[in-house]
């Protein structure tokens, strides 16, 4: 077979949104910058002078692996302002859409990206060659989740069924209940997962980072919850914009979130783990315990155990919920505009989503704020650059690269809300 | 589960200019072209393109591309003997691209008898729906490509089968 090389770049992957520069001088880590690339500022503006009920459709297509997370944060939001409850029924199936989500990006993430890292390969491709049952059990665990995501959402990639107030058609029974063979399939091997991604070498680091997610009263947070932190934060997504803000940074285009005195945050799988360890499903609180996962985990590379456990809380979390399933009417409400500011977060795969929108009595939206999660895990990803680049200053460049994007990839950043990397720069004068 | 012999399949977002442009083909051609012809458009995640044409015959890709040329140009790539990223590991953050789904799929041993990609060279991955008008006017000579590779497949299956 002869091999021809023609240079083609895909697009969804399109290059130098985003890099990562590492300055090494004198064997002193001098600057760490992670630049990256942000739609959500482009979809503010395109917000502006659109209907609200607009919101979900449009801001979907900010990210192709999690629209339902901009899709949920945008339908709570307009909800809450409006003063709605939806039904129980709509309720739950939209966590069930969120469970889909989180399987498919986090298998996506674990097998197919950050695994290699750990088993010391340079793609899923050449890891596939040596684990082809971890490669085809994570692209099966992931295909479970997109088809979540095409039964309820209406199809794989931005969702179209989701609207204010509720969705346009409730699936059919049967529809959601052929899932169920393969998520019990599911729930046995993102089992299985947890006990491998815990069986892997983590580089020791361990730090006392300020954690930030929901924390709702009954269940694990995806679409609800007050937003709560380990050092002391409890507040209503209403107090977002009083307990946080963002700052600009020379180098990068993005804008830096942190906590009102300055501290940045981490939010995500492990912010998630820390505030609600309690609130783990029954096998999801099994396989931690089996694993040894305590009370707390401050290794940023135990992220991928997180992710795994999280996946087996979701496959739980989807059988439950087709279980209890009956196709109610209506499958929503009407939500009425009012000239108001609406506001929610909701659980990203990678972390907190916050959504804000200023709405007049036509219902048309006047201003609109998108905050995603990579965007506010930025200054601790830069962090633990420093942190990890300090600790591997002996090794050699290509050795550095490697843990430098391993510890990226602890907060798998999102190609269109954050980072297409990695382009690492070391300068050793 | 049975597998198509044949299958077409259009790739890309549609959110992002003429990144689009498989999924459109692919909508025009499953209109057209008789119903023994499965098309499918997606997304083009590795993942889902792997498991959409494991086990398949010939199957035909078309998607927007980067580096073939001017604008609205469209070329033909046999992908089981020429490689499309000349750059090793493809540089992005989650997706797994085409050339790694290929990758991957021949790492796994999931890949069809045959492997074409009808490349369209973009203009734009700009955010937005629509396709530019180079692009637009590729379109005819995109479905007489994918026309002339389903005839072949349809003439080597009749040789076969004589």
């Amino acid at each position: 077979m002869s091999t021809r090389t023609i240079k083609v770049d895909y697009l969804a992957r399109v290059e130098g949104e985003g890099s990562l520069l590492v300055e090494v001088n004198n064997n002193r880590v001098e600057d760490v910058r992670l630049s990256i690339f942000e739609p959500p500022r482009y979809f503010e503006a395109l917000l502006r002078g659109r209907h609200f009920s607009e919101a979900p459709d449009i801001t979907a297509r900010i990210c192709g692996i999690c629209p339902v997370a901009y899709q949920m944060s945008a339908v709570h939001a307009m909800e809450r302002a409006a003063e709605v409850e939806v039904p129980k029924p709509v309720r739950d199936l939209r966590r069930l859409l969120y469970c889909g989500e989180w399987i498919a990006s986090h298998a996506l993430h674990v097998f197919m990206l950050h695994a290699p890292d750990f088993l010391g390969y340079d793609d899923a491709v050449s890891m596939a060659r040596d684990h082809s049952d971890l490669v085809r059990n994570g692209l099966r665990l992931k295909k479970i989740g997109n088809q979540i995501m095409s039964v309820v959402g209406g199809r794989d990639i931005h969702p179209i069924n989701v609207r204010v107030g509720g969705f346009y058609a409730m699936p059919a029974l049967n529809e959601l209940e052929e899932l169920t063979e393969e998520l019990k399939w599911a729930c046995d091997w993102a089992h299985e997962s947890v006990r491998w991604a815990a069986s892997l070498t983590f580089p020791a680091l361990e730090v006392p980072y300020t954690f930030v997610s929901l924390r709702h009263d009954t269940e694990y947070p995806m679409n609800f919850g007050r937003i709560a932190s380990n050092t002391g934060l409890d507040i209503s997504v209403d107090a977002y914009e009083a307990d946080f803000r963002e700052m600009h940074k020379e180098h990068s285009t993005a804008l830096y979130s942190v906590l009102k005195d300055a501290d940045p945050y981490l939010t995500g799988p492990l912010a998630r783990f820390n505030l609600n360890r309690d609130l783990l499903t029954p096998r999801a609180a099994e396989a931690a315990k089996e694993v040894g996962l305590g009370d707390r985990c401050l290794n940023p590379f135990k992220s991928i155990i997180l992710r795994c456990l999280e996946m087996l809380l979701a496959c739980e979390e989807a059988l439950r919920l087709i279980k209890d399933y009956t196709p109610a009417e209506p499958a929503w409400v009407d939500v009425d505009p009012k000239d108001s500011v609406a506001m929610a977060a909701t659980e990203a795969p990678r972390g907190l989503l916050y959504h804000r929108y200023n709405i007049d009595k036509e219902g048309l939206i006047s201003e609109a704020k998108i905050v995603p999660p990579t965007s506010q895990n930025q200054t601790i990803m830069e962090d633990d650059l420093r942190r990890v680049a300090e600790k591997t200053l002996h090794l050699t460049e290509d050795e550095m690269q490697w843990r430098c994007e391993q510890a990226i990839r602890n907060y798998d950043p999102c190609i269109s809300c954050a980072a297409h990397f990695l382009d690492l720069k070391v300068s050793r004068t | 589960m049975n597998r198509p012999d044949v299958l077409v399949i259009g790739l890309g977002n549609p959110s992002r200019g003429d990144d689009g442009v498989g999924r459109k083909a692919a909508l025009e051609l499953r209109r057209t072209l008789n119903s023994g012809t499965t098309v499918l458009d997606m997304l083009g995640e590795a993942s889902e393109l792997i498991d959409a044409w494991k086990n398949a015959g010939k199957v035909v890709l078309i998607d927007a591309c980067q580096g073939l040329g001017k604008p609205g140009d469209v070329r033909r790539v046999d992908l089981l003997s020429e490689d499309i990223n000349g750059n090793g590991r493809e540089i992005s953050s989650h997706g797994l691209g085409l050339q790694e789904a290929v990758n991957m799929a021949l790492a796994l041993g999931d890949v069809p008898r045959e492997l074409i990609l009808v490349g369209i060279e973009a203009a734009t991955f700009e955010h937005g729906d629509g396709l530019s008008n180079k692009v637009k006017s590729a379109l005819p000579k995109v479905f007489e490509m994918v026309a002339k590779e389903l005839a072949e497949s349809k003439s080597v299956r009749e040789s076969e089968s004589a």
